[in-house]
């Protein structure tokens, strides 16, 4: 019940209204949102085969 | 662009069993987008990392020769798993993706983009030093930097934006 306040306070801060309101504010964050993940993601795999190669130039 | 033959298409291609398939069970979809945007994950990195090099920001000190081979070679691994990923989508739901103006875009914009980097990679292969060897290419390098992030930009967003349009 006291999380399900907090949603509907949570749905009725103006930044939600302006989101649900604006047809095309969603996709643009959610574009944002696929974006920002994409980087994340590529920079983790990035440091990842860097360290992986660093381990093997050592281990050879 | 919606010409009725491009509609007859999508709807043969929606009544295929390949389709039929793809839209009947319900894992499938969800599991090629989750490699798509994997796929995507790899290409983003490394055009972020080749291009932050062809512009110069990390400096000089790794070759952009050495650099590029490293990166593009992920760009040219994940190319055909965004094709075969894509692929699939498009023959789950040909309408929603084949008619769709955001669609047709982005596929212009992978073309855009595939052009760019043979042209920036086509010179390097000759020469590694062609990039940086004058004022005027040193400059070229960094519009071609900057050109190749946005259109990558482009390509993410509109591949969010198929689905509002």
């Amino acid at each position: 019940m006291q999380l399900d306040a907090v949603l509907k306070s949570l749905e009725a801060t103006s930044v939600a209204t302006a989101i649900s309101e604006h047809d095309a504010l969603f996709p643009w964050i959610e574009s944002l949102h696929v974006l920002a993940i994409t980087l994340v993601v590529g920079s983790i795999w990035i440091v990842t085969c860097g360290s992986w190669e660093s381990a093997r130039a050592i281990a050879r | 662009m919606r010409t009725k033959a491009l509609h007859d298409f999508s709807v043969w291609l929606e009544h295929t069993p390949v389709s039929q398939t793809i839209q009947t069970i319900d894992w499938i979809v969800p599991a090629v987008q989750t490699v798509h945007i994997l796929a995507i994950a790899a290409v983003m990195a490394s055009v972020l990392m080749v291009n932050l090099r062809l512009a110069r920001v990390p400096g000089r000190e790794q070759g952009l020769q050495r650099y590029s081979a490293r990166f593009v070679r992920v760009i040219w691994w994940a190319l055909p798993v965004l094709l075969a990923s894509g692929t699939v989508m498009v023959i789950g739901e040909p309408g929603r993706s084949l008619e769709n103006d955001v669609f047709q875009l982005k596929m212009c914009l992978v073309l855009s983009v595939v052009a760019v980097t043979l042209a920036f990679r086509y010179p390097l292969a000759r020469d590694a030093t062609f990039w940086d060897a004058t004022a005027g290419r040193r400059i070229a390098a960094v519009a071609v930097a900057v050109g190749s992030l946005a259109l990558w930009t482009s390509i993410v967003f509109a591949g969010r934006w198929i689905a509002y349009y």
